[in-house]
């Protein structure tokens, strides 16, 4: 609390009136960015794709954010754990119906590994950027990736491209 | 004669053994007290209660040591594997063994990633070495399947896939991880997400697993 409040020029007694706690501070921090209303993503596999790539976008963004959730996830801080059981939560409710629409029994794997591919690149990419990712992120090549990660976990023969499952 | 000295040689052999496997879960203490750049060759001699003479007998420096940490977890899980053949087949026989080397790796990880978040220099070296490591072993067996850009990117989606999964299980299951990680039903699970998304070519349809 000391060197937060001294980074802030402020006294430990001004932020204390703020925050009661290191721990308040560290939940108040992890809010979900906020993302497309789920009602809204048309039921195709473009639309997946468009909210997938506008939440990564959302998340990368937030780098402070990501930092400090996979910092307290490795020391096994149950509010960095419930944050993540909370975003997989509402990523499985938005997302889930419409690829088991598109893919039939082939959708909750689907869900699972399109998920997993942007964790795992979110995290990649903050290990290997740090501080720099939000404006790395940016950048054509990086779009271009993510864009590729994506189509490769969303196969195209959809329901509706083949007529059968 | 020679079982004599056959015998003679086995313990002193077990005795290095013994002491190299000791070195090296001091040395994972020293830097997850210290991080990676911070601790010294001497630290770590200190550590396992050994004059710098003698770790120096055992590993030269602390990048010998680091190596080694990282390799013979590696090299272990490699040698079960005879030459796996190239394509899907051989690939997924490949998940196997990195998942054996990530459960073996559980701590030196979760510190890695750790000194990573904290700007260790030493720490983002070996993670970039690391990552280098996967992606040449699991090149070929993309291109033996699809067309090299095709391949890379197929590539770059199974890693990143691996490392969600694994990630996330490792800091879900704190402690219990390495368990989880040998577990048949884990390892199916995760090849059957490979299956259906980094290796399925998408122009026909496939059977619903």
């Amino acid at each position: 609390m000391k060197q937060i409040a001294d980074r802030l020029d402020m006294s430990d007694p001004a932020l204390y009136y703020h925050f009661h706690s290191k721990r308040h501070i560290l939940s108040e921090l992890m809010v979900e960015p906020e993302l497309a209303d789920p009602g809204a993503i048309p039921a195709t596999r473009e639309g997946v794709a468009n909210f997938m790539l506008a939440a990564f976008y959302a998340y990368a963004a937030s780098t402070d954010l990501v930092r400090t959730i996979l910092r307290q996830q490795l020391a096994g801080d149950p509010k960095s754990l419930e944050f993540r059981r909370q975003a997989a939560e509402s990523y499985y409710s938005t997302c889930g119906p419409i690829l088991r629409q598109l893919y039939g029994a082939r959708g909750d794997l689907i869900a699972q590994a399109l998920n997993s591919i942007l964790v795992g690149l979110l995290w990649d990419a903050v290990l290997v950027h740090g501080r720099d990712l939000a404006a790395v992120v940016e950048q054509g090549t990086f779009r271009e990736r993510i864009r590729g990660l994506i189509d490769i976990a969303l196969p195209l023969d959809t329901i509706a491209a083949t007529g059968a499952e | 004669m020679v079982e004599s000295t056959a015998m003679g040689l086995e313990p002193r052999r077990r005795g290095r053994t013994r002491t190299r496997t000791r070195i090296l879960a001091a040395a994972i203490e020293a830097f997850a007290r210290d991080g990676f750049d911070q601790t010294s060759f001497r630290g770590i001699a200190e550590q396992c209660g050994l004059t710098d003479a003698a770790l120096y007998y055992y590993y030269p420096s602390k990048r010998a040591l680091l190596d080694a940490l990282w390799d013979i977890p590696r090299a272990n899980a490699l040698q079960a594997l005879a030459s796996p053949e190239l394509g899907p087949q051989g690939l997924l026989a490949l998940v196997d063994v990195m998942l054996d080397v990530v459960a073996a790796q559980d701590a030196l990880i979760r510190l890695l990633i750790r000194g990573v978040l904290d700007g260790d220099a030493t720490a983002l070296a070996l993670r970039n070495q690391t990552t280098a490591y996967w992606r040449r072993l699991f090149l070929p067996h993309f291109e033996r399947s699809f067309a090299r850009e095709d391949a890379i990117l197929r590539l770059d989606a199974f890693l990143m896939l691996i490392l969600g999964i694994t990630l996330q299980s490792q800091t879900a299951h704190l402690g219990d991880f390495p368990r989880l990680c040998h577990e048949k039903a884990y390892r199916d699970h995760i090849k059957r997400l490979v299956r259906t998304t980094v290796l399925d070519t998408g122009n026909a349809a496939v059977p619903a697993q």
